[in-house]
């Protein structure tokens, strides 16, 4: 604390608007200096790999070599890589949708709920929020087994007899189940918030001029949601594109690469195939997808982050 | 008509199966972990054991490195919450009451670095671990956490700092307080809450981490718990209530924080959520 004071009576005789500035710079150093070595550094260090050939596996000679943007050929041509892009769109809109749905219809029913108990229920529903990717992973690999899993036993009663692990789309239905289950929470625990906010006086109102109740829900519930429903869903498909232990855990890309999202390739590429070059470039087109997802998001917002 | 008793009946009723399908798993866990070997094998399965055997519980806490894994994980998610929190500190502060060009353009840098998907740039933080020589050494994860805590952190805290007035902090320097000293002094203890939130935010995505612990640790009793229960899988045979036992301890402490802070949690993050 001291050392930080004695930094500061350095500058003490500028002018108080400098001083306030070169304060306000120097609380932020701190983290901005460990962001940018972890974070910021290794991005321009993707983008400059990404125009390179960099495969551990090669001859030393040719390593680094600048080959212009071969990599992204590569990627754009490769079927694998086009696969990836799909599946991780796919696997992004299975897991928000169904997810904001289960999150709408769970955050109704608690926010609709007017006994002593509530409490139990709001922890009960939200307390898969709690748990870790990779615990969920594990648990829906015991959970799902062909055959003697409790729950795809269970759906094989019901006629859906299928081997969660090696066919392609039960595969796919099993990693956006178990992101689904892991995710949901957090989008009741934000709708709650929202619901909690609408002014009572909005739904008397409505009473008064004799409003049915699904007209209530749509020309007053929904509409007052849409902000946070906007920034959940975004929060959600970001979530989705980051998501690799459940991937990895569960199906790790497969039956024959299937649910190899892009994350998923790109780790496979960089560490099992040592092609860390080509896996930059997948990279970088991660990201600019990435970016314009922020990009809509901020549209969305139209407000300062900070 | 239906009256408001018949009402909270329906309600109950029609929340039943969101109830049953969060608590299943985590009831499975709990139950499975008891459940004898046979038992696991048996089919059709068995959703409640007929046999039960402590056998699992003895095995994770003698054979398996599983407490190690434990306060692995402890160690590297305890250490970056605590860079975490007082870095963030500093920044939440400077976001709140220095608002200007620079610092709202670093406040966007921020907000971006948080939508960054790790797998992004594990391979250029990987070179850079190799080249520090921090691969297979904790320091490599609790760096790389850090750096994903401190955006959300910092911003926690920065919509708290919000809430108080800045009068509180010209008093204090009127007083002769500078205004670091302001924000220790005055300004954090009002906002426990703040703090509460930053930390279990920040704690529990070290905890949860998997991505970075799988690649910068691959020595096995370096491993954290997350990763150490996947080493289960390579042997000849799988035994699931050893994997359920120690899944239930590697969920256990984010369970128990969120069940006693709920309220502080569902709090910060939700009410940040809605201002975002």
């Amino acid at each position: 604390m001291d050392k930080l004071n004695d930094k500061l009576k350095g500058v003490s005789n500028k002018t108080p608007q400098k001083r306030k500035q070169y304060l306000s710079i120097f609380l932020i150093l701190p983290a901005l200096a460990l962001i940018l070595l972890t974070i910021g550094y290794p991005i321009s260090q993707m983008i400059y790999l990404s125009f390179r050939d960099y495969n551990l596996l090669m001859r030393p000679k040719t390593l680094l070599r600048f080959i212009g943007i071969t990599n992204y050929v590569y990627a754009i041509t490769n079927q694998n890589f086009r696969h990836s892009v799909v599946i991780t769109l796919v696997y992004a809109l299975l897991v928000t949708s169904i997810g904001y749905i289960i999150g709408l219809l769970s955050a109704l029913l608690l926010n609709s709920l007017q006994i002593k108990a509530k409490g139990f229920f709001n922890l009960s529903v939200c307390l898969p929020w709690a748990i870790p990717g990779a615990i969920i992973a594990y648990v829906f690999l015991l959970l799902f087994q062909s055959p003697g899993g409790i729950i795809s036993y269970w759906i094989s009663k019901i006629g859906l007899d299928v081997n969660w692990f090696t066919q392609i789309l039960p595969s796919l239905y099993l990693i956006v189940i178990a992101t689904v289950w892991g995710g949901f929470p957090f989008i009741t625990i934000g709708l709650l918030a929202g619901l909690q906010s609408i002014p009572n006086e909005l739904y008397e109102a409505a009473l008064i001029d004799g409003a049915s109740t699904f007209k209530k829900f749509f020309y007053i519930t929904l509409p007052a949601l849409n902000s946070i429903t906007a920034v959940l869903l975004i929060l959600t498909v970001s979530s989705a594109f980051r998501s690799f232990s459940i991937i990895w855990i569960l199906t790790a890309g497969g039956p024959l690469r299937f649910t190899e999202t892009l994350g998923i390739n790109l780790y496979k590429e960089a560490f099992s195939n040592f092609n860390f070059g080509y896996a930059s470039s997948m990279g970088v087109i991660t990201l600019l997808i990435n970016m314009l997802i922020i990009f809509i998001y901020i549209r969305l917002m139209k407000k300062e982050f900070y | 008509m239906i009256n408001k008793q018949q009402r909270t009946v329906i309600n109950i009723v029609a929340l039943l199966p969101f109830i049953f399908i969060a608590l299943f798993p985590i009831y499975s866990m709990l139950v499975l972990s008891f459940a004898s070997e046979k038992n696991l094998l048996a089919f059709p399965p068995k959703i409640i054991p007929t046999e039960y055997t402590l056998n699992a519980w003895r095995n994770v806490f003698t054979t398996r490195p599983v407490l190690k894994w434990l306060i692995n994980s402890l160690i590297v998610a305890s250490s970056s919450t605590l860079i975490t929190l007082f870095v963030a500190i500093l920044a939440g502060y400077s976001f709140s009451r220095h608002k200007n060009r620079l610092i709202s353009g670093i406040g966007y840098f921020f907000f971006m670095s948080r939508m960054i998907p790790p797998t992004l740039i594990i391979i250029p933080l990987y070179m850079l671990f190799r080249k520090f020589g921090i691969i297979n050494n904790h320091l490599s994860v609790i760096l790389a956490y850090t750096s994903f805590q401190i955006p959300f952190a910092s911003w926690i805290m920065k919509s708290f700092f919000d809430t108080i007035p800045t009068s509180l902090e010209e008093q204090a320097m009127v007083d002769g307080c500078t205004e670091i000293g302001a924000l220790f002094r005055v300004i954090l203890p009002l906002c426990p809450a703040g703090i509460m939130a930053s930390v279990l935010a920040s704690f529990s995505l070290a905890w949860g981490d998997f991505i970075f612990a799988r690649t910068f640790l691959s020595q096995g009793e370096l491993l954290t718990i997350t990763v150490g229960i996947k080493t289960f899988f390579g042997q000849y045979e799988v035994h699931w209530n050893e994997i359920m036992a120690s899944c239930l301890l590697g969920a256990a402490p984010l369970i128990l924080v969120f069940l006693m802070f709920q309220k502080a949690l569902v709090k910060g993050l939700g009410a940040g959520a809605v201002n975002q």
